[in-house]
């Protein structure tokens, strides 16, 4: 579903991103691990299409992101670090807003809208204006606008980042829920939580990609928080 | 052309969901109203002087149409020097301000959406402010007898002669995520185009008839003149295209730096 190889970033000096190369098959859940500035954001972004590479490929569903961007683009559900609403509108109204722009129509629109508001349980609040939104359902609506339309990879930036106990408790089972229709890509630098929602974890530290394996692997042998803190801790 | 529309539908609605919309329009009426009573006032002392002095021959040429209504489209577009950054700073400026651009950028959209969608939402705008002014012609139509085919030229005009100011304010809005930089950058595009040919040679001069051709301003001349002449919409709406490609190539920077 997803196929990054060779991946470079350069900020002037700073080398954000370092080589980075991995592929997720379709189904997968992964967590991109790593703790705060290790190149986790720059990584999503260019995977998303936001930021060009300086170097490296990204492929999603087999379409170069590069060559045919936005028929790339049509296949992910993207939610940024910030979430990207717009004060002025109502809920409703930014997902229509968004589904028009993701190309649907009519039924199809309608009906994506109500099962995104659904899934992130966003009835209650359906007819508020996004200014007067909670910080954990500006994220549930964040999450909602990258669901529409049901997108085959869905790419999520430290989704339950400044969310209360309580919230992070919801967002962790959206997307729970959300396992097994989608591939996931989520970033996160709190270790429980990619034990807790993937199959998969990929370590990142100083913008190198320096673990991966499935759950499974990291617990026989060393356990993953062993080699999460020995591959972070020095260096 | 859809997803066009939905851009250029949800920017237009931003202007009024927010207060600069009305600041703007509000600004833009107090403005040529009080130029438009000024041309009134200085039409009525004219015509009471030289009744005192009761020549005739000197109202040759005087009328609403050449007094009032050539000067008044005239001042309109000088008006859109700081009326129209005021609005086009926005347009994209504010998406990197909220990050919302990082919506925008990954969505399955071409340039050309986002493009075309921000300059209707430009344009939407400034025909419901030039709207709002066509009250005044009105009342010279009302109280007075002119000729009224130069006011629908005029407007015709001063739209394209707008749609060229908000073609370079929107490039100007790609450029940064400030909107403060964006409305100088924009103010100063304007300036520069105004005073372009004002230290022209007075002589008839190649020099002179290109900054002439140049000059954004002048266009106006013919349309508020009531004449509808094919070069001027040629220049005006090519002037559009001009800053429209320059916008894109912002975009593509944004893209590919
Ligand atoms: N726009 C930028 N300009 C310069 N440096 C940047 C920019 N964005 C990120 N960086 C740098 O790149 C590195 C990786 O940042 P980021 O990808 O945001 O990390 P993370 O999301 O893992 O916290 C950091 O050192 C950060 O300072
Ligand atoms: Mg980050």
């Amino acid at each position: 579903m997803l196929e990054v190889s060779g991946l470079t970033k350069r900020y002037g000096d700073i080398l954000a991103v370092d080589d980075v190369g991995f592929r997720l098959e379709k189904g997968e859940v992964a967590a991109f691990l790593g703790p705060n500035g290790a190149g986790k954001t720059t990584t999503l972004r260019i995977v998303t299409g936001y930021l060009p590479p300086t170097a490296g490929a990204v492929v999603i569903g087999g379409v170069d992101l590069r060559r045919e961007p936005t028929k790339a683009k049509r296949m992910v559900g993207y939610l940024p670090e910030i979430p990207p609403l717009y004060p002025e509108m109502r809920v409703e109204g930014y997902l229509r807003f968004v589904g028009k722009l993701k190309g649907l129509r009519k039924q199809e629109l309608e009906k994506a809208i109500e099962e995104a508001i659904d899934r992130c349980r966003l009835k209650d609040v359906r007819r508020r204006f996004v200014y007067a939104l909670s910080k954990g359902y500006r994220q549930r609506l964040g999450l909602a606008q990258a669901i529409l339309g049901n997108p085959g990879l869905l790419i999520l930036d430290e989704p339950t980042a400044g969310l209360d106990p309580a919230q992070i408790v919801d967002m962790r089972s959206f997307i729970l829920e959300l396992k097994g229709s989608h591939t996931i890509l989520l970033s996160t630098h709190i270790l429980s939580e990619a034990a807790q929602i993937c199959n998969r974890v990929l370590i990142i530290h100083k913008g190198k990609l320096v673990g991966d394996g499935t759950l499974e692997q990291f617990a026989t042998g060393r356990s993953l928080e062993e080699t999460y803190m020995g591959l972070v801790a020095y260096s | 052309m859809r997803k066009t529309m939905t851009i250029a539908l949800k920017d237009l609605r931003a202007y009024f969901v927010s207060p600069i919309g009305y600041t703007v329009l509000s600004v833009f009426l107090l403005l040529t109203g009080w130029l438009f009573n000024g041309l009134i006032n200085r039409y009525i002392m004219i015509t009471m002087y030289y009744q005192q002095m009761g020549d005739p021959s000197a109202f040759r040429d005087f009328n609403l149409n050449t007094q009032i209504l050539t000067p008044f489209f005239h001042n309109m577009v000088f008006v859109f020097i700081f009326i129209v950054p005021l609005f086009t700073m926005r347009l994209f400026a504010e998406e990197r301000k909220m990050r919302t651009d990082e919506l925008l950028m990954t969505l399955p959209l071409e340039d050309i959406h986002i493009l075309m969608g921000k300059f209707f939402a430009g344009l939407s705008f400034l025909g419901i402010v030039l709207i709002s002014t066509v009250v005044f012609p009105i009342l010279l139509v009302i109280y007075g007898n002119p000729d009224v085919g130069p006011i629908f030229s005029g407007y015709l005009g001063v739209f394209l002669v707008g749609a060229a100011f908000v073609s370079v304010g929107l490039f100007a809005s790609f450029t940064t995520e400030n909107q403060v930089v964006a409305a100088i950058v924009s103010f100063v595009i304007f300036l520069l185009l105004y005073l372009i040919n004002i230290n022209v040679p007075e002589a008839e001069s190649l020099l002179k008839s290109v900054l002439m051709y140049l000059s954004l301003f002048d266009q106006m001349d013919s349309f508020a003149k009531g004449l509808i002449a094919l070069p001027n919409i040629v220049y005006l709406v090519s002037f559009c295209v001009l800053g429209l490609f320059l916008g894109k190539i912002a975009i593509e920077i944004r893209r590919w730096r």
